[in-house]
């Protein structure tokens, strides 16, 4: 009898300590919580190319929870599966890395200041922001982020996922590992990829194209018409001491040397006359020399050079040679190995043509015969 | 005394309750299901010592069936992870090229060029292919970018451009238009506005060049390039190195 009391005595003293018990841990009760899948997920790389460091990825979701609280945000990257706390672990191997010291740029939860970080060890797959300032989701207002310290996969046209996480707590997020997610609010996962880049050369030769004609040269240096030129009047064509008689003909030049096409012009008659000039045997009508003006019964033999027109680009006369019209000059290099610059351009040019006007006149003491002359043009690219 | 036992038992668990979280396709208040198949006729993982495999038998109903505003995945086996393929230059795809020197320009006649890409994407609500890189651009001290199409335009030769498209065209026949494998019931993916017109050719850095609005299997896109030039484009080595960037939204 006496035992039988005693122990229904001790079961009411040890019930009463585990009420007091209950009662004590009252505000260790926590209510379930539920966590939602976020919505709307994706995340945007800069770049897929494979092992490309600085890469930018823009993280944006919606989160599931309308009102709650966002004091920490998970992004962890795993090369086998996107699912929260995985029995399979994350695997790494190959994978994406945050780098040791993680930044994000354009925070759209914009209360405090958010801090990231990372944990464990090489490579640093998991991005951990915390800001305990009380940040709200909306279900109606995307969370988007960049993570401006990515490093790509280092193989190619590789599929690989990142765990997305939210956490009421600076704490939840801080103590995150992929096997032990914790506590958290929301969550979902991406699905990413890097692939190979695509390489493709090409090459541009340099160019140039040059020609003469008697007419003015059509695109492409078509159209063209050898320039036979005859200096004189009447008919026959004559020189004589009453005027100053002219020809023309035409340059065009395209090149894609970026520093320029040069002109220069050899006389045929390297010797026996001055400044090369129009020989009819040992007879000659000189070259005029420097740039001026030619006058009618002196004899002298000249060119002028206009600035060029049309096509893509600017060809300009050399000043012994124009651009003033009505002028002329034929100097003393004409008969040089590399001949005298006429005329030049300062980069490119494409279908620009230069009109040449060739004049000649006569003395009343020249010698009657045909006096002729072989210019040589050659222009040289620079590029 | 049994009564009094059961109190203290009831007492310690719910102090050392934990939170549920609920990430899993079924769930209620004290339980959750993931990936269950209820029933006979099914087995994921039935494993021997070197394989798995995922079988089923007598499936009434498989597949994805779409409203406007919701999506399920029906059968035995649905996996519940979101994926993304994307492979540049992979034999899956019938068209696919390797040539990566595409020898001298001329004013004379264009250049083309070709490379392809397939994307592939599960419980999505669809994704979006861009270009990254920039257009073609010499080497040397003064570097020369070929002038891209960026508001689109036809194939010129002689007049300096670079662009592509991700269709079939006929000047200059080059390209292919998107192919949807095995055919147009399981994949949705197709060329963006400004690259999906045949003939026209369009490059912008950055620019979304091809999409599906849903769920999509395998689509092979052909990207075909375009090189001209001028007279006065600069000499030197042109390289185009491209990224294709798929993002998937889920």
């Amino acid at each position: 009898m006496r035992l039988a009391f005693y122990g229904r005595a001790r079961l009411i003293g040890i019930a009463t300590a585990v009420a007091l018990l209950l009662i004590g841990n009252l505000p260790l009760l926590a209510p379930l919580v539920y966590a939602g899948q976020v919505t709307a997920r994706s995340i945007e790389m800069s770049s897929s190319q494979p092992s490309l460091t600085s890469v930018q990825y823009a993280v944006s979701f919606t989160p599931a929870t309308n009102g709650g609280v966002i004091n920490g945000i998970v992004v962890d990257f795993c090369m086998n599966s996107p699912l929260i706390g995985d029995s399979n672990g994350c695997t790494t191997t190959n994978g994406p890395s945050v780098t040791s010291s993680p930044a994000i740029s354009g925070m759209s939860l914009s209360i405090g200041t958010w801090t990231a970080s990372t944990n464990g060890s090489a490579p640093y797959h998991t991005l951990i922001l915390t800001n305990g300032s009380g940040n709200t989701g909306s279900t109606s207002t995307p969370v988007t982020f960049t993570i401006t310290t990515m490093v790509n996969p280092t193989t190619a046209n590789t599929t690989f996922f990142a765990r997305v996480l939210t956490y009421t707590t600076t704490g939840g997020a801080s103590s995150y590992t992929s096997a032990s997610p914790g506590s958290y609010e929301d969550y979902g996962g991406d699905a990413l990829s890097t692939a190979s880049v695509i390489s493709i050369t090409a090459t541009v030769s340099e160019t140039l194209t040059f020609c003469t004609s008697s007419s003015a040269p059509l695109s492409g240096c078509s159209g063209l018409t050898t320039p036979n030129l005859t200096i004189g009047h009447g008919n026959p064509p004559i020189l004589d001491n009453t005027q100053v008689d002219t020809a023309t003909a035409y340059t065009q030049i395209s090149s894609n040397d970026q520093s320029g096409t040069i002109v220069r012009m050899i006389d045929s008659n390297t010797s026996g006359c001055t400044n090369g000039g129009l020989k009819s045997g040992s007879n000659c009508i000189p070259g005029i020399g420097a740039f001026g003006s030619m006058s009618a019964g002196t004899a002298d033999f000249g060119l002028n050079v206009a600035n060029g027109t049309g096509g893509i680009g600017t060809v300009t006369a050399n000043p012994n040679y124009g651009p003033t019209s009505n002028k002329y000059g034929m100097g003393s290099s004409v008969t040089s190995t590399y001949g005298d610059p006429i005329e030049s351009s300062s980069g490119a040019t494409a279908n620009v043509n230069s009109l040449l006007t060739f004049a000649a006149t006569a003395s009343p003491v020249t010698p009657a015969g045909i006096y002729t002359a072989s210019m040589t043009l050659i222009a040289t690219g620079t590029f | 005394m049994v009564s009094g036992l059961a109190l203290i038992v009831l007492v310690l668990n719910v102090t050392h309750g934990v939170s549920l979280a609920c990430n899993s396709q079924s769930c209620s208040t004290n339980y959750q299901v993931n990936e269950l198949f209820f029933g006979t006729g099914a087995q994921n993982d039935a494993c021997s010592s070197s394989y798995c495999a995922n079988q089923t038998i007598g499936e009434t109903g498989v597949g994805q069936s779409n409203s406007t505003n919701y999506r399920a995945q029906a059968g035995f086996n649905t996996d519940r992870s979101p994926s993304l393929t994307l492979i540049v230059n992979g034999p899956q795809c019938s068209y696919y090229n390797s040539v990566t020197n595409l020898g001298y320009l001329s004013t004379g006649s264009v250049t083309t060029g070709n490379a392809n890409f397939s994307v592939e994407s599960y419980l999505a609500s669809g994704y979006v292919v861009k270009t990254v890189g920039s257009p073609p651009t010499s080497n040397g001290p003064s570097p020369h970018t070929l002038a891209a199409l960026t508001s689109g335009g036809s194939s010129s030769p002689g007049t300096e451009q670079f662009g592509m498209n991700l269709v079939a065209n006929t000047s200059p026949n080059i390209g292919k238009n998107p192919q949807q494998l095995p055919d147009t019931s399981f994949s949705f993916g197709q060329a963006a506005s400004g690259y999906n017109a045949p003939n026209t050719f369009r490059y912008n850095n950055g620019e979304e060049i091809a999409d599906a609005t849903q769920s999509s299997g395998i689509t092979c896109y052909a990207l075909s390039y375009i090189f001209n030039i001028s007279t006065t484009t600069p000499d030197g080595l042109y390289t185009f190195n491209q990224s294709i960037v798929a993002t998937s939204t889920f």
